[in-house]
């Protein structure tokens, strides 16, 4: 024995989370005293070390990283039975200062237990690169135990860590510690449970831990504990935890309430500028009515970008690429078989030819929202979305999956599946195809200059403003009147405003434009094809060909929208993927002299191109979208009906903004 | 504070993880932190952003799937047991989140 009468070695836990530097602290105060081995009964490594200081040896055990101790987990399970079983002198808790509340934890827990602590708060100058201050020794007064800072990377304060843990075994009496305590609504119920397992808990164990343990749900203790308290006393047991079993929000939030009170008294966490802009630029963004309008200028700012700087550009590529290349080849070919100059100059060049010409649009309108996103500010529309979403019963989960479909609808309805409620799930799956899709945006991108070249940009943001009004009627209605559905609670993240990163965004550009080109290259080269060999069959000419007839046939519904039957079918093309709607015009209007714009302005008046435009925006999605529609609903009748709705709006929609824009127009 | 921030959610008066933090008055490691474990007993759920183009083979043919995985989009939803601990009633629509922030 020692002086004192104590023993003469020391038993010395080290505890701390993963990664706060507990190793490094091990190996230079053991050296190359250490025993590696497993647990008992365990494969977890057990490394223990021993340490001659001035006054006591010491046996430091090092004990498994864990975030806390509940029984989750091997390693939270030997962490905590060494606690109780081995009864070390002291307990050496480290905890990562530049991640202080996460780390105070299990501290917490560890207070728990009649075991001595000393708190060892390391990595203090990581701490100070980030602008965070920790008082150690305000830290020690609000927490009554021996606080010592530490840079273990560094062997700085590691000796003194480990002479206070000493000192401390010495004079265990003067150890009071200010614990956490159980958030009020449920103390007293602890402290009648403590009462009621004091009697049968095994001796070393402490009974306010163990009570603590099972109102927490703690998997070992409920499948041990109950079964050692006799009646009538187990029963009262079992009824208070089935009568509280939200109790642990109050055990693990008194915890949270106590690591705050201690940051908030030994923490200087200076208020980074970035997150001062941050809210201030937030406080517009994501407000109800001044978000939803700078959303609607962000848009129009896309539009304008797009239609200022790349649509000059597509023009030229339609008359002096595309219609001289259509013109090149008819003379090239001239004594080819007369299919051949025809598939090649009316069908693939003026179909997937028009299509082409769309890169510079796609490039400038890829470059703004990929601005958009690098900036921080894409999470913000969604932010602002949801709220408009809110009024239609749309929240948490649903507004993912709408997110999603701005950028194409196929994940937006497979994003449905996470949506339990199934009222709120199938209207998600029914209203996703009205989020205007980048394919859908792309055809107005690249039609509305063509129709109406004196105002793009206004008619585009009213063209999706009017979308994002119709999805919000249709919304609202199916949750009123059909499917009443449950509202979703939920919180996000959103990111801080940044400068957007030139790299990031040209690469996300032509991430996006070599994606569609590939598409180009394939799909709608062999749909361009389709659309031309049925234009030619039976013959003489186009107006009396197949595809004239199928148009025909929809002539009565077209007239009431003012659509002659080459918009039908390229409308009716688009159903395979919108952006054959563009080929299709360009096989139907011919793409040789003034190119496409050209022949569609003379053909087609602002009322039919409007209502065209509203109907392309409307119509029912592409076959994509309504396979995965019926896959995620599982029915056909779902699925007719997603098509029926899409095709009913769209009609409504058409035969209205033809009817008022005839009178205006 | 567990108890607190189902609240905060269930009312929509923290819609982000900063108003969270703010509302609570910790650093937004700890809200964060506090997610979590609410995810891990139960009351919350964590929704991904995931990329869907993993998800099903018919993404790989839309012509813009970056577009679906914008960065900063984690988001967390109640649970049955979260809207029971928040004191919502099964079938009662959450309160309309307040004008501003």
């Amino acid at each position: 024995m020692a002086d004192g009468g104590q023993p003469a070695t020391l038993l010395i836990g080290l505890a701390g989370q993963p990664n706060v530097g507990k190793s490094t602290v091990f190996s230079m105060l053991t050296g190359l005293n250490q025993e590696v081995g497993n647990w008992p009964g365990r494969t977890v490594e057990r490394r223990e070390g021993r340490v001659r200081t001035p006054t006591r040896d010491v046996r430091l055990v090092d004990l498994p990283g864990t975030y806390s101790l509940t029984s989750n987990s091997e390693e939270e399970r030997i962490a905590r039975e060494f606690l109780i079983e081995a009864r070390p002198d002291v307990v050496i808790v480290l905890v990562d200062a530049s991640a202080l509340e996460r780390s105070l934890y299990l501290l917490a827990e560890i207070l728990m237990f009649p075991v001595p602590v000393v708190l060892g708060v390391n990595m203090l100058d990581v701490a100070a690169g980030e602008g965070i201050e920790v008082d150690p020794p305000v830290l020690a007064t609000a927490l009554n135990i021996p606080v010592v800072p530490l840079v273990a990377a560094r062997n700085e304060g590691v000796s003194e860590l480990l002479a206070e843990a000493v000192e401390l075994a010495r004079h265990p009496s003067s150890y009071v510690p200010v614990r956490p305590d159980v958030a009020l609504p449920h103390r007293d119920v602890h402290r009648v449970m403590t009462d009621l397992v004091a009697p049968h808990v095994p001796a070393e164990m402490p009974a306010g831990w163990a009570a603590l343990k099972l109102l927490e749900g703690d998997q070992a203790l409920t499948g041990s504990l109950p079964g050692r308290i006799p009646e009538p006393d187990r029963g009262q047991v079992q009824a208070i935890l089935a009568e509280h079993e939200d109790a642990v929000l109050d055990i693990a939030g008194g915890r949270y309430d106590w690591i705050g009170r201690m940051v908030r008294a030994a923490v200087r966490r200076p208020r980074i500028g970035q997150i001062g802009i941050t809210d201030r630029i937030d406080r517009a963004a994501t407000h109800p009515v001044w978000g939803m309008g700078l959303l609607l200028l962000a848009l129009a700012l896309v539009f304008l970008l797009t239609f200022t700087l790349a649509g000059p550009v597509q023009e030229w590529l339609d008359v002096h690429v595309v219609a001289a290349a259509s013109d090149w080849l008819r003379t090239s070919l001239a004594d080819a078989p007369a299919w051949i100059p025809g598939l090649l100059a009316d069908g693939i060049l003026a179909g997937a030819g028009i299509v082409l010409t769309f890169v510079p649009i796609l490039a400038v309108f890829f470059l703004a929202l990929g601005i958009l996103e690098d900036t921080g500010y894409q999470t913000r529309m969604a932010y602002v979305m949801d709220r408009y979403m809110h009024r239609m019963g749309l929240h948490g989960k649903s507004f993912l999956p709408l997110m999603l479909g701005f950028g194409c609808n196929v994940p937006a309805v497979m994003g449905a599946r996470v949506i339990e409620s199934r009222p709120a799930r199938l209207i998600t799956i029914l209203i996703t195809p009205l989020v205007p899709c980048s394919a859908r945006l792309l055809v107005v991108a690249f039609l509305v200059p063509v129709f109406f070249p004196d105002h793009p940009t206004a008619v585009a943001l009213a063209l999706v403003t009017g979308n994002l009004l119709v999805l919000g009627i249709v919304g609202i209605a199916l949750d009123r009147w059909v499917l009443k559905s449950e509202r979703v609670a939920f919180i996000m993240e959103m990111p801080l405003y940044h400068m957007p990163n030139a790299r990031t965004i040209v690469l996300y550009a032509v991430r996006n434009v070599r994606s569609f080109l590939s598409r180009a290259a394939t799909l709608i080269v062999v749909v361009s094809a389709v659309v031309w060999a049925l234009g030619q069959f039976p013959g003489p000419d186009l107006d009396s060909s197949l595809l004239a007839g199928m148009g025909r046939a929809l002539a009565p519904v077209g007239d009431l929208m003012g659509l002659d039957w080459q918009l039908i079918v390229a409308t009716v093309t688009g159903l395979i993927a919108k952006e054959n709607v563009l080929a299709t015009l360009g096989i139907l209007y011919g793409s040789a002299g003034d190119g496409l714009a050209g022949a569609v302005s003379v053909a087609v008046s602002p009322a039919s191109a409007l209502a065209f435009l509203v109907v392309n925006m409307l119509f029912i999605p592409c076959v994509a979208t309504i396979a995965a529609i019926r896959q995620e609903t599982g029915s056909w009748l779902w699925t007719l009906a997603s098509i029926g709705l899409m095709l009913g709006v769209s009609l409504i929609g058409g035969v209205a903004v033809f009817q008022i824009a005839r009178g205006l127009l | 504070m567990l108890r607190q921030t189902l609240q905060l959610v269930a009312s929509g008066q923290a819609r982000d993880l900063r108003a969270m933090a703010a509302a609570l008055n910790v650093a937004e490691s700890t809200a964060a932190a506090v997610l979590s474990d609410l995810v891990d007993l139960g009351y919350l759920e964590f929704v991904a952003g995931d990329d869907p183009t993993g998800l099903d083979p018919r993404c790989r043919d839309c012509p813009t799937p970056s577009l679906c995985g914008p960065a900063g989009r984690r988001a967390w939803v109640l649970t049955h047991s979260g809207r029971r601990a928040a004191g919502i009633p099964a079938g009662l629509p959450c309160a309309t989140p307040p004008a501003g922030r």
